[in-house]
């Protein structure tokens, strides 16, 4: 809790010159509000001495309306300058986030519900506002007003003053009573555990719409969804039965100063200790002594939701980062022929890969083939640093992947993925993302050179369609030749081609081999092809099985001595003659 | 506001008027001693005060504020209760209504808009009910009750301490319009941030891969900075209005100082009073602004309500009144016409595929065969002809009904963050583990989730990294086989895999289609050469149709793909 804060006060401080004219401006407008109870203390005095001088009620009142002015025009620059700040703080907060999500290794998102992520950037961020924008102006005035008010108080009858306090000890008696029946933490913990678990199930629950309806899965079959909102809202209602009672007595007592100052300022009056302005000063100055008292204990109890917020995001900033070996070095391979030094990694307590070495030649085609799950996807990717291997290293012309800055590596590598995801954007913004510069006529030539000009301008804005979630949904076979074009804008000198045939129709696939054919020239390549004949003539075959590189060479080489490939070989030649067989022989 | 927020909460409204009811005997309690106050003070005025006076106000205070704090915690339990199962209720409402929209919906709208919808919009009329309603509530009360009050003892300065309120009322209104507008500007500003989240998240390898991390992934930055400068204009416009509010609101102390002393002078009246109304009324406007500053966070809030009304709104796949359930399961396409937007996809398709046939649909992409697979499943309702089952049209039938019959296999298979024995168990309502395990094994792909670390218990899904295309594929076909509906739409599901997955995507298929009424959609020609019937789909129409030979002789576009395919077998990736 403790470093949650200090971390909050980090934040408000990259705003302090607008927050501590917010502060201070927050006191000022407390000091004003106080002089309408003085001056009607002194105008008691004024009208019950005989004859009244109107003269002096005059100025009292003159001197009301200014401090009335004065109290509200302080409290709207207070509140503006705050909310100016904390809105500033939110939008750096998220950067910094967004910024730290890109630097960690792509194990970390697979662990994490994009929901919950979301959830974490978008709203905990949010919730910080209250803090900088209300709490912290709130706090100066809630501090500010009662001592003015105690110290002056003190000064018109110490008697009366302490009968004031008095609501204090009781009011505190009350907490800890609450604090004695269990941790408000806790609670918060679990109605955040809650609240994520709701968030992960409701943000698959509008994803998984297709499956959901074909398999009809009504919401009440559909548990997870169902449950987490239940639950969230039983532990609502659990907390609000449990805690309601003695926090609103806690509350209420915090402005019981009448209780208190009422018998004791009549006692005082009938004994003639005090004069009749005097007690009413009290009953009106004394008795909301304590209420700003309230607001300092609302404001503890949105710091405790807000702090699990705050942790939220803090662990999200400690994540650990790639390592950058020697951050300065920044060193620029020359070659780029790639090593795989014993290699091990693992997803979970899933073993993927188990001591790789292999080496893709400079300028070469490797082919990594190997049956589903043997760690072929993996190792490409460790290649782009999604992930950074367990123990072992990998090199690009000799240099450790770790040596090279981040940057200057995802520069130097292009990468076409099985499932190519786009950016609800437009056409042209989506090819950009390959080269930021690339003028109006470079898209186009690498569209036609990856195939994909025809129907691009067969879209309904051409380049400038909007496509992805809320656009024109792009085929399979479409998705993938824009990540081709991409590709070709970005020009790498290595290429990783993982799957980059999935998806195809008849048509589109003699398309996306010839604009494959166009980029891979003079490239280091890595290729991932399910289709063994399509790799054949590779300048290296690397067979995987179960997380080993078992057997390399030309298709010839391994034909002969590596005998699972020539089974995957004979598989694949049975697969192509293969025409729902079953189904077929049923029928006869 | 208050429409919207009944017809979101739709009968649970009820539930919440006890809480209110709570309110106002609270807000009673705690006025109380304000009139206590002035017998008091008048007591006080007329001469001396006995103890036995002091004991009996003391007991007075004492009571009022046990009941005070009896309302206030039935008040408060009773809204936050009332509010979370009001709220669970609206999700759970919610989602059922999603379920019942056409896909359609689904590809049009933002799917990080529609989470935040269910998430946050939904908390934030939650607030709206369990708290700021009943403050508003209070609010209004408490002023009501004490200018009645002064009313009584003194009307000339009961006026004077009133009047400021219609005065300053129009400035909070104009206040409210100001904001109302300006935050539903901040709330689309919101919920693009949202949604271009979501898409950094779940993109971040190709972002990564482009050095478009952080700020450089430009278009959530200025979403981003886009929703500071909105906030920050809501507050910066309205506040200034807000104060105004205030100050004209709390000049009516200063008139009444002015009337007083003016009455005074006239001798008009007498000076208790007139202390007595300066203690009550430094406590008039305190709860009149609080009620102003409440209403205008409810006018922020409601604009999530509106929101939710907004999806509530969305039309549903229409119900008939007399389902019809069809005895066979022959499926016929009656000129069928489909647009999207305005772009026409489908132009009257007109075809057959008999019960226990194996249809296949060819075609360059974007032709709009899966729009027709689509379309036999409901996921979109015909916009011309009609689709039949058993010679009864689709739309007749209930959608549970026709969802149950057909088992769709797609390109890329969802799978849900659970363990793969629920996944697989989603095709068939309690399914016995017995009845997973076999249909894996039809599948084919009980092995391969034997190896994993926790067999059947391992879990699938966004986390679910370690499965590859082919065996997530698999799972969604053992899914299928459980479920062991007559009509079976396979669309592109055998999109190229490795040679060993694919021979046993090709098993596991061959398993579910057995005895099925089958539609296949394929790009590799020579996976369907042998089905029964091959329908040519060219731009939203058949072009040809016909077996595999009298297609290949027709000498079309199928004979054109046919022979491009054979091109592609002897294509090899070195140049």
């Amino acid at each position: 809790m403790h470093t949650s804060f200090q971390f909050l006060l980090r934040l408000a401080g990259q705003q302090r010159s607008k927050l501590v004219l917010s502060c201070l401006s927050s006191a000022v407008s407390a000091l004003c509000s106080l002089i309408p109870f003085v001056i009607v203390y002194q105008l008691v005095d004024v009208v019950l001495h005989k004859p009244i001088d109107f003269i002096a009620v005059q100025k009292l009142i003159w001197i009301a309306l200014v401090a009335i002015l004065l109290r509200f025009f302080f409290m709207g620059i207070s509140t503006m300058l705050a909310h100016a700040a904390a809105f500033h703080v939110l939008y750096d907060l998220r950067v910094t986030l967004i910024d730290k999500l890109g630097k960690l290794p792509l194990g970390f998102f697979s662990d994490q519900h994009s929901g919950g992520m979301k959830k974490i950037i978008a709203d905990d961020v949010e919730r910080i506002e209250s803090f900088i924008a209300h709490h912290l102006p709130d706090l100066t005035a809630s501090v500010i007003a009662p001592l003015l008010t105690v110290g002056y108080l003190f000064t018109v009858d110490w008697r009366l003053a302490i009968a004031a306090l008095l609501p204090i000890p009781a009011a505190f008696a009350i907490q800890g009573l609450m604090a004695a029946r269990g941790k408000r933490s806790e609670d918060m913990k679990r109605m955040h555990d809650l609240s994520e678990n709701m968030n992960g199930a409701i943000v698959e629950f509008v994803h998984a719409m297709p499956v959901i309806k074909s398999f009809n899965q009504t919401v009440h079959s559909f548990a997870r969804y169902h449950d987490s909102v239940e639950n969230y809202a039983n532990l609502w209602t659990q907390i609000a039965r449990k805690k309601t009672p003695l926090y609103v007595l806690f509350l209420l007592l915090l402005e019981s100063g009448l209780l208190f100052i009422l018998p004791s300022g009549l006692w005082l009056y009938g004994q003639h200790e005090i004069k009749f302005s005097v007690l009413l000063l009290f009953l009106l100055l004394g008795v909301g002594l304590t209420a700003p008292l309230r607001q300092i204990s609302t404001l503890s109890h949105m710091m405790q939701n807000n702090l699990e917020s705050v942790r939220r995001i803090q662990a999200v900033l400690d994540e650990e980062e790639q390592a950058v070996l020697e951050q300065s070095s920044n060193v620029i391979p020359e070659r780029y022929d790639i090593h795989f030094h014993k290699v091990h990694f693992s997803y979970g307590d899933r073993e993927v890969l188990k001591g790789i070495d292999l080496m893709a030649g400079h300028g070469k085609v490797t082919a990594l083939v190997g049956p589903s799950g043997a760690g072929k996807s993996t190792a490409a990717q460790l290649v782009v640093r999604f992930f950074d291997p367990a123990h072992g290293k990998l090199t690009l012309g000799g240099i450790d992947l770790r040596l090279i800055a981040p940057e200057q590596l995802m520069d130097l590598v292009s990468f076409v993925f099985q499932d190519v995801p786009v950016l609800s954007d437009t056409v042209s913004a989506n090819l950009r993302m390959g080269k930021d510069d690339a003028d109006d006529n470079e898209l186009i030539q690498a569209a036609l050179a990856a195939q994909a000009h025809e129907f691009i301008v067969a879209l309904p804005d051409g380049y400038d369609t909007l496509i992805g979630d809320g656009g024109v949904s792009l085929s399979g076979g479409e998705r993938q030749r824009l990540a081709i074009a991409r590709a070709i804008l970005k020009n790498a000198p290595v290429l990783i081609l993982d799957e980059a045939f999935a998806f195809a129709d008849a048509e589109n696939e003699s398309k996306i081999q010839m604009a494959l054919s166009n980029l891979l020239k003079s490239k280091t390549v890595i290729v991932i092809a399910h289709r063994l004949s399509t790799i054949v003539d590779a300048d290296c075959i690397v067979v995987f099985d179960n997380g080993h590189v078992i057997a390399q060479g030309t298709h010839m080489e391994l034909i002969q001595h590596c005998s699972l490939y020539a089974s995957m070989w004979q598989a694949h030649r049975q697969a192509g003659d293969w025409s729902l067989e079953g189904k077929e022989e049923d029928h006869v | 506001m208050f429409k919207t927020i009944s017809l979101i909460t739709g009968q649970s409204g009820k539930l919440l008027s006890r809480a209110t009811w709570f309110t106002v005997l609270e807000m009673i309690a705690n006025a109380a001693p304000a009139g206590l106050l002035y017998f008091v003070l008048s007591s006080v005025f007329q001469g001396e005060v006995s103890y036995r006076q002091v004991l009996w106000w003391s007991a007075w205070l004492i009571v009022m504020f046990a009941l005070q704090a009896i309302f206030a915690s039935c008040g408060q339990i009773e809204a936050q209760s009332s509010g979370a199962s009001i709220m669970k209720d609206v999700r759970l409402r919610l989602g059922e209504h999603l379920r019942k929209l056409p896909m359609g919906f689904f590809t049009r709208r933002d799917q990080g808009d529609i989470s935040h919808t269910l998430l946050a919009n939904v908390d934030e009329v939650e607030m709206i009910l369990t708290h700021l309603f009943n403050q508003v509530i209070g609010s209004i009360i408490l002023p009501i009750v004490s200018g009645l009050f002064l009313l009584f003892i003194d009307w000339r300065l009961a006026l004077a301490v009133l009047v400021s309120v219609p005065l300053a009322i129009p400035l909070l209104f104009w206040s409210q319009t100001l904001m109302s507008k300006r935050s539903l500007k901040r709330q689309e500003a919101a919920a693009a941030v949202h949604s271009r989240l979501l898409e950094y998240v779940q993109t971040i390898r190709l972002i990564k891969a482009h050095n478009q991390t952080g700020q450089r992934f430009t278009r959530l930055d200025s979403a981003m900075a886009r929703l500071r400068d909105d906030s920050i204009r809501v507050e910066v416009m309205t506040s200034p209005v807000v104060m105004l509010f205030s100050i004209v609101l709390e000049l009516g102390f200063v008139l009444l100082l002015f009337v007083g002393s003016y009455l005074l002078e006239g001798g008009t009246l007498d000076v208790s009073v007139f202390l007595i109304f300066l203690v009550v009324s430094m406590k008039f406007y305190q709860p009149v602004r609080s009620a102003g500053v409440a209403l205008t966070q409810m006018r922020f809030m409601a604009s999530a309500g509106e929101r939710i009304r907004e999806l509530f709104a969305e039309t549903v796949l229409p119900e008939p009144q007399y389902p019809q359930r069809p005895n066979s399961y022959q499926i016929e396409l009656e000129d069928v016409q489909f647009s999207y937007g305005d772009k026409q996809i489908l132009k009257g398709i007109n075809a057959q595929i008999p019960e226990n046939s194996l249809v296949a649909l060819v075609g360059s992409s974007g032709a709009g065969k899966s729009t027709i697979a689509g379309l036999i499943s409901r996921l979109w309702d015909v916009t011309g002809g009609a689709i039949k089952i058993g010679g009864i049209d689709v739309r007749a039938m209930r959608s549970d009904d026709l969802l149950a019959m057909v088992s769709t296999v797609q390109q890329q298979p969802y799978l849900f963050n659970e363990t793969i024995a629920a996944n697989i168990g989603k095709g068939k309502q309690h399914a016995t583990i017995k009845e997973v395990m076999e249909a894996a094994k039809a599948a084919h792909c009980h092995e391969f989730i034997m190896n994993l670390p926790h067999g059947y218990d391992s879990i699938a899904g966004e986390g679910g990294a370690a499965l590859s295309g082919g065996e997530k594929q698999r799972i969604s076909i053992a899914r299928a086989i459980l479920k062991d509906a007559p009509i079976v739409i396979l669309d592109e599901a055998t999109a190229s895999l490795d040679p060993e997955n694919e021979m046993y995507l090709q098993k596991a298929i061959s398993q579910l289609a057995h005895n099925k009424t089958v539609l296949v959609i394929a790009h590799r020609l020579k996976t369907i050469q042998t089905a029964d019937h091959i329908l040519v789909v060219d731009q939203g129409r058949i072009i040809e149709s016909g077996s595999h030979e009298e297609l290949l002789s027709v000498g079309g576009l199928y004979h054109r793909l046919w022979k491009e395919q054979e091109k592609i077998g002897g294509w090899k990736i070195k140049t």
